[in-house]
């Protein structure tokens, strides 16, 4: 090893060490990206799969108590009785209930007289699941219109009274054949891992965001010093910059391995094709280090370097599309969100994941973030240089 | 800034206007730094309002979306055909219709639809099966198909839907069928099923869904908003906290010490720099979201009061982190990982969260206080409905700082 190399390793490794010591940092590092993946993972995969509806009927009949037993058979929908809207409306508000179904007084003289009858389905618009309860309850709510519309059709028809033609109806319902809904497509298949997105977009948020935050690090080596003992050693800045780049990618490298293993192991998730995942988790380091390096060169302060890095890291992460996925926005949103990297890896990782991609599929992206991370990295040890050795 | 203005309260002590005069002169020199280095400035007020603005752009107007689905009729059949046409002609679906989404069905070929969705000419499509229109006359089972694609995953939800509203649709026609043959048979008159098919086609549900919103004057920068400045809060009153132990390493304490100023006073004055400063913060995204985006936050004596409570409260687990810790980076690492987990339980990141995690939000001293702000944004409630989270909100901040203060002056001065 040429002794500039030995020098880059050592300052490397010191570096390392000054944060692997501190076991908060460390916690930081490896459990809390883990915590959030499996909070967030558990959050929206309990979401699709049940929502409890509270219902107010205040029609009390027996005919509205049917509608009520129509709900609670849906397979997505809990209900869970009311007898103050007002205290309905409140806990859909705060989201301990998904909506709310309000039955309405005469429900079951209007539809023996054949009038429409408006059934209110409330949800908040606050609430990104509200679309999957107003779906869930107009289903439930389809079938048991199913079963009174036919009920009148043979009473038309047959001029049977309408009690004997409801319970025809609901005996011709019973051997009835369901009309399914299948996903016959290239959707995800329902067994696959819903915690892979969470996984990588976890992943995504926290690389950068702990090497944007180790710019806090970098102002303390400024103000301790420590640039100005290295450099009176025989070693230049350059080889100075370069070990310190190192271990932030090396640190980088290392929290996304932690993930990506804990995706396979702890919530089965499988990653696409391994080469394109090296690449891209290996760029990604080199973006977030080389962010990192910026600030740390130009902040003063400690606080100051915090006060931005955290911020701003999930500024970009809001914007990039790792809380939520960029296809839920408009088409001016998802552009601006363009303007981060984050959106670009993203993007990568859908490709990887979704579409089977290889490095050849994310060629784009990994231009894109590769020239993003050679100008960081350069700029960054342009201003460091002049920091670290004293020069402003 | 800090002078005489304070009385002597407690005659008994030595020299108590001193005392609390050195406090103060603490309290606002910290406040000084901070402001000079916008530190709080950028993270007490500029993030949590371009955050919040961020997620109001993204959702400001419910979730909007443009999608084109494809209906492919591989059956085509009479049915088949006014169901299609229907769809394309944009008759309207039940629970589907927002005003900023829009969503256009256009016919595919059966066979190639799948490659459509693949390579993005469509976002989703639909699959009416072959047989629909005999199985509607038979009262046999009928599957409607979905193809979607990862990337579009609202556009796969959205197609499913339409496919349980047109599976809806038929069924009923089906129902309506059968029940009429099988009155027949009971009354002794047997009826064709073909025959009665075309109208069966035409029966509605009596039964309208009709959507309605508990949330009209809820505004997604008036919730990320605040909930972004508790997540900074965070932040912004650990390094307050975290200043004390910075200040006995780089020996700026000790000099301190040397004039005739007590220890506690040091913790005060640091205790009414960190509230201070968080309560600036706080009362600033207030005012600017509420004049510049206006943002009706609810009654403001309870606004005031639980923004209020809830620095107290976070000042309180912020004195504790520090207190606790061995390290100033240590104290940095247990605020990020308290501040994040805590935001994502008490729900900053996300509303309506269901499950467990939704469930432990009133344990969260955010999610507390998003609960009350929600409440009095609402127009749902006033000071007196919000006095119990007000409470217990200080009762946390009181109980914790007593205990992280303890921690520090044993740190610090012993």
């Amino acid at each position: 090893m040429s002794p500039r190399l030995g020098a880059i390793a050592q300052i490397t490794r010191t570096e390392l060490r000054r944060y692997v010591q501190d076991k908060v940092a460390l916690f930081t590092l490896v459990l809390m990206p883990l915590l959030l993946v499996f909070l967030i993972g558990s959050a929206f995969a309990s979401g699709p799969t049940e929502f409890v509806v509270g219902v107010v009927d205040r029609d009390g009949t027996a005919a509205s108590a049917q509608l009520v037993a129509a709900l609670e058979d849906a397979d997505t929908l809990q209900t869970q009785s009311y007898t103050d809207e007002r205290e309905l409306r409140r806990d859909i508000r705060l989201s301990t209930l998904s909506g709310g179904v309000l039955i309405p007084e005469g429900y079951t003289s209007d539809v023996a007289d054949g009038r429409t009858v408006e059934v209110a389905v409330v949800t908040t618009q606050a609430d990104q699941g509200s679309p999957a309860v107003i779906a869930a309850v107009s289903g439930a709510l389809a079938q048991e219109g199913a079963v009174l519309a036919a009920a009148a059709f043979v009473a038309d028809t047959t001029g049977a009274p309408p009690e004997a033609a409801e319970s025809v109806a609901r005996a011709a319902e019973a051997q009835m054949p369901t009309v399914s809904v299948e996903t016959v497509g290239t959707v995800r298949p329902e067994d696959e891992s819903q915690f892979t997105r969470a996984t990588f977009s976890q992943l995504v948020l926290f690389v950068f965001l702990n090497g944007m935050v180790a710019a806090a690090a970098l102002v303390q080596t400024r103000q301790l010093g420590i640039g100005r003992r290295a450099m009176s050693a025989p070693i230049n800045a350059g080889t100075f910059v370069t070990g310190v780049a190192g271990s932030r990618v090396t640190l980088g490298l290392l929290q996304s391995a932690i993930l990506l293993l804990a995706g396979v192991l702890a919530f089965g998730v499988t990653w696409g094709d391994p080469a394109a995942v090296t690449v891209l988790v290996l760029v990604w380091a080199v973006v977030a280090a080389g962010a990192g390096m910026l600030l740390g060169s130009l902040a003063r302060t400690v606080d100051q370097a915090i006060a931005i890095a955290v911020p701003s890291s999930i500024a970009m992460a809001m914007l990039g599309g790792t809380m939520w996925p960029l296809d839920v926005v408009g088409p001016a949103m998802r552009a601006v969100g363009h303007l981060t990297p984050h959106a670009w890896a993203m993007d990568a990782w859908s490709a990887i994941v979704n579409d089977g991609a290889g490095v050849a599929g994310i060629a784009t992206e990994l231009a894109v973030l590769g020239a993003l991370a050679v100008v960081l990295l350069a700029v960054a040890s342009v201003t460091l240089r002049r920091t670290l050795t004293g020069q402003r | 800034m800090a002078t005489a203005t304070t009385t002597p309260s407690a005659p008994t002590r030595p020299a108590p206007p001193r005392t609390l005069r050195a406090a103060l002169i603490i309290g606002a020199n910290d406040l000084r730094r901070r402001i000079r280095d916008r530190s709080l400035l950028i993270q007490g007020v500029l993030a949590p309002i371009g955050l919040g603005l961020i997620v109001g752009l993204a959702f400001g107007g419910g979730i909007s979306f443009t999608a084109t689905i494809g209906v492919a009729d591989a059956d085509g059949s009479q049915v088949a055909q006014a169901i299609s046409a229907d769809l394309i002609a944009g008759v309207a679906i039940e629970g589907e219709t927002d005003e900023e989404s829009s969503l256009v069905f256009e016919a595919a070929e059966p066979d190639d639809v799948r490659g459509q969705v693949e390579q993005g000419s469509l976002d989703a499509a639909l699959v009416l099966p072959a047989g629909l229109g005999e199985a509607v006359a038979a009262g046999a089972p009928i599957t409607v198909g979905v193809v979607g694609h990862p990337d579009h995953v609202l556009a796969s939800s959205v197609a499913e839907a339409v496919a349980d509203s047109i599976a809806g649709r038929i069924g009923a026609s089906r129902l309506a069928v059968a029940s009429a043959v099988a009155a027949g048979q009971q009354a002794g008159a047997p009826i064709d099923p073909t025959e009665v098919a075309a109208a069966a086609g035409e029966v509605a549900s009596p039964l309208q869904v009709a959507p309605v919103d508990v949330s009209s004057s809820f505004s997604v920068v008036g919730y990320f908003a605040p909930a972004m400045a508790m997540l900074f809060l965070f932040f912004t009153l650990g390094a307050g906290a975290r200043s004390v132990v910075t200040e006995r390493r780089e020996g700026t304490l000790q000099r301190v010490r040397a004039a005739p100023i007590t220890g506690d006073s040091v913790l005060v004055g640091k205790t009414v720099g960190v509230l201070v400063q968080g309560l600036l913060s706080i009362f600033t995204v207030w005012a600017v979201t509420a004049l510049v985006f206006r943002v009706d936050w609810g009654d403001p004596l309870g606004v005031a009061a639980v923004l209020a409570s809830v620095v107290v409260s976070i000042a309180g687990i912020a004195l504790l982190i520090t207190g606790l810790a061995r390290t100033e980076n240590q104290a940095d690492g247990l605020t990020t990982i308290v501040a994040l987990a805590l935001a994502v339980v008490g729900g900053s990141f996300f509303f309506g969260a269901a499950g467990a995690v939704a469930l432990l939000k009133p344990f969260t001293p955010n999610g507390q206080a998003m609960i009350a702000l929600t409440e009095l944004s609402a127009g749902e409630a006033t000071l007196l409905d919000v006095l119990p989270s007000v409470a217990l909100l200080l009762v946390i901040g009181l109980v914790s700082g007593a205990l992280g203060l303890m921690a520090l002056r044993r740190k610090v001065f012993q």
